[in-house]
């Protein structure tokens, strides 16, 4: 697909290029929606958002690099300010105080399923869970995740080293479980 | 230090984690990015409409104005060209005259109304010696105005000729979209009600969606807006604005099934709710200068002033007369309004507006004692009539004529709140207005006499006008009032034939609105 082309239809006010537009991309980008959120529904929220801020800013698009990355971008930050607005009706820190987590030294081979990764990810408190899925998943630095969150660099640091050490647990614990389950008789 | 490979796996699988999101995910982003579309074309011509009114008023009513009189005296304009070009036979007219000669100056912003004179007493008692010139601009073919002598034996013709006439039209603006002052948010009763946890519980949190149509949720962000949008109503339709509000966060306090459709419906009800659909009435007054304007629709080409400032080029000084320059003059307007709310920042409005416009000339004495004039100057207008009967001056500048248009409008406009400005709305107000002249006091100017008379007969009676304004909300005594400035173009010309260069009623000034009642 065109990307080029089909941004300027978009552009043009085509309602049929802005419908293949979010059919391209809609379903990646519901995957990225969800392993920041906690449910479905939220997501797709999410994901509702995010494609209304793509559309009202697709102007600004200058095909510099991917366009699946710029949407992508977009719909990170629409996650993050889901969770920003969902942090200040809650009583819960969004950035969850706690010792670390046991880990072995070893980290785990991620050998299971993508869904039941996600679904662990999905798990983690919410600070954790941005913050993990921003450093380790979207590849964001912890200076730029100190800056789109409004922490400190260090902060970003000892939650995603807690957030990891604590989703390597439950892995371990999954693949043992399983490893058990399919020891048995 | 992490070993990047667990990163590495976990961003593989994650890359490949994709799910197939629901229709209404698509029908909500659809409906969201065609609304934006269709509130951006009247934000559009708003906008256009609005900048061509300010920009023309300001030309018309204050640029204009300091570039007057810049030209030497007997130093014919534009619009005096104009007015020669204008004549019926398609010629320039005028005609050697003893006595005092007359030009019109229309540069000046005198209007140049028809003047039907017979000039033909005059002409035979000129002496050749002392030509008078006599300009005339063109024969109206109003029968009060009389008919135009020219190409007279021993005559020489020139264009010219200027008369004065004052007509007004324009309208006021009609309603402003009322307001009160901001009322406190009801978000933080929201946040203690919302529930957000850290697992699947989450389905039923409420979330913090603000204009996008939500999934299966109350649209809290919603019910806020609709408490922050009392800010820009009145007082009246405040109360009216909470309770939709208080439902809302109603829904919003018990726990809300994500699968019950009748949240959306109920959230949605609540909604409609908050624009009052029912006319509310108003009082506005407003006041400033007003001004005639012949610039925004010039008829003579350039052509016409170069032929014409060459022909007058060659005459000395101090033999051209030209008529006084129309100044500025004070203006008001008081009326009555109804308003309807169309959406939460759009209202429509009627009126019915009085609007008194004024401009003043210099001059000379009055003709009332008609005997101790000329008999050149005793021309019968019509049937009898003479300048003595019209109230007629001479040209000069011992006084001051203070000239008045009275009109019944009915205005019709739209109003925008477009933005605000330190918590107080802004509106954008444009609209048209159909008036009348029910009065006027103006005085045409005659070229061939260097007289003034008054003929309200060659007034346009019915005028259209464009008018807009920019408001600003301020809370005072419990209810909102606009207030702001405005500027108001009458499209009509304010003579009934296209003679000469269009003549349009400018109004610039400041609009106070007020809804009644609370």
């Amino acid at each position: 697909m065109d990307h080029h082309q089909l941004v300027k239809s978009c552009l043009r006010g085509d309602a049929v290029a802005q419908k293949q537009l979010y059919e391209h991309f809609a379903a990646g980008m519901l995957g990225v929606c969800y392993r920041y959120t906690k449910s479905m529904t939220d997501a797709e929220d999410v994901l509702q958002e995010g494609f209304i801020m793509v559309y009202k800013n697709l102007h600004q698009f200058k095909f510099e690099g991917e366009l699946g990355g710029w949407i992508r971008r977009i719909m990170v930050n629409t996650a993050i300010n889901y969770l920003k607005k969902q942090s200040r009706y809650q009583t819960e820190l969004l950035f969850t105080e706690g010792g670390l987590h046991p880990v072995s030294n070893d980290d785990p081979a991620v050998s299971m399923d993508t869904k039941e990764l996600a679904g662990l990810i999905r798990q983690l408190p919410p600070g954790y869970q941005a913050i993990f899925n921003m450093h380790a998943v979207e590849g964001y630095s912890h200076v730029e995740i100190g800056r789109i969150m409004g922490i400190n660099e260090g902060t970003s640091r000892s939650q995603y080293a807690r957030a990891r050490a604590l989703l390597i647990s439950w892995i371990n614990k999954l693949s043992e479980t399983k490893t058990e389950t399919y020891a048995r008789p | 230090m992490h070993d990047p490979k667990f990163e590495k796996d976990v961003q593989q699988k994650m890359e490949e984690l994709s799910f197939i999101p629901s229709e209404s995910v698509w029908e909500n982003v659809e409906k969201e990015i065609r609304k934006e579309k269709k509130r951006r074309v009247p934000v559009f011509w708003f906008f256009l409409l609005a900048g061509i009114m300010l920009t023309g008023g300001y030309y018309a009513l204050f640029w204009k104005s300091s570039s007057t009189g810049r030209h030497p005296a007997g130093f014919p304009s534009a619009a005096t060209t104009a007015l020669a070009s204008r004549n019926p036979n398609g010629s320039v007219r005028g005609a050697y005259k003893p006595g005092k000669t007359s030009v019109g100056t229309p540069d000046s912003g005198l209007a140049n109304t028809a003047s039907a004179v017979n000039t033909g007493n005059s002409l035979a008692a000129g002496s050749a010696s002392h030509p008078r010139v006599v300009i005339r601009t063109f024969v109206r073919g109003n029968s009060q105005t009389g008919k135009e002598t020219h190409g007279r034996e021993g005559a020489r013709q020139h264009p010219g000729g200027v008369q004065e006439e004052r007509t007004s039209s324009g309208s006021d603006l009609a309603t402003a979209e009322p307001f009160t002052k901001k009322q406190p948010k009801p978000g933080g009763a929201v946040g203690a009600n919302a529930v957000i946890g850290g697992n699947e519980s989450a389905e039923n949190s409420i979330p913090s969606k603000n204009s996008i149509p939500s999934k299966n949720h109350v649209p809290i962000k919603d019910s806020i807006h609709t408490a922050d949008n009392i800010h820009s109503t009145d007082s009246a339709s405040a109360k009216n604005i909470l309770k939709p509000a208080n439902k809302a966060l109603t829904h919003a306090d018990k726990p809300v099934d994500p699968l019950d459709k009748s949240v959306d419906k109920k959230t949605a009800s609540a909604r409609k709710l908050n624009v009052p659909h029912r006319w509310k009435i108003g009082l506005t007054a407003g006041g400033g200068v007003s001004a005639v304007d012949r610039s925004l629709f010039r008829r003579s080409s350039a052509a016409e002033l170069s032929s014409f400032a060459t022909t007058f080029a060659a005459y000395p000084p101090g033999w051209l007369t030209r008529p006084s320059t129309i100044r500025q003059g004070f203006s008001f307007s008081a009326g009555a309004f109804g308003s309807r709310a169309l959406t939460r920042k759009l209202s429509f409005s009627v009126g019915l507006n009085y609007h008194y416009y004024s401009t003043s000339i210099q001059t000379g004495p009055a003709l009332s004692q008609a005997a101790a004039y000329p008999s050149s100057l005793m021309i019968s207008l019509n049937a009898g009539n003479t300048y003595a009967a019209r109230g007629a001056y001479s040209a000069g500048d011992e006084g001051v004529h203070t000239g008045q248009y009275h009109l019944l409008e009915l205005p019709v406009s739209v109003q925008w709140q477009f933005a605000r400005l330190r918590r107080l709305p802004l509106f954008w107000e444009t609209g048209f207005a159909v008036s009348e002249l029910v009065g006027a006091n103006i005085l045409h100017f005659d070229g061939t006499s260097g007289t003034y008379y008054k003929d309200n007969s060659l007034f346009r009676k019915t005028q259209v006008s464009l008018s807009t304004a920019v408001m600003v909300g301020v809370p005072a005594a419990g209810r909102g009032i606009l207030l702001g400035p405005e500027i108001q173009y009458g499209l009509t010309d304010l003579l009934k034939n296209n003679i000469g260069d269009a003549q349009h009623l400018l109004y610039g000034g400041v609009k106070l609105a007020f809804m009644l009642g609370k």
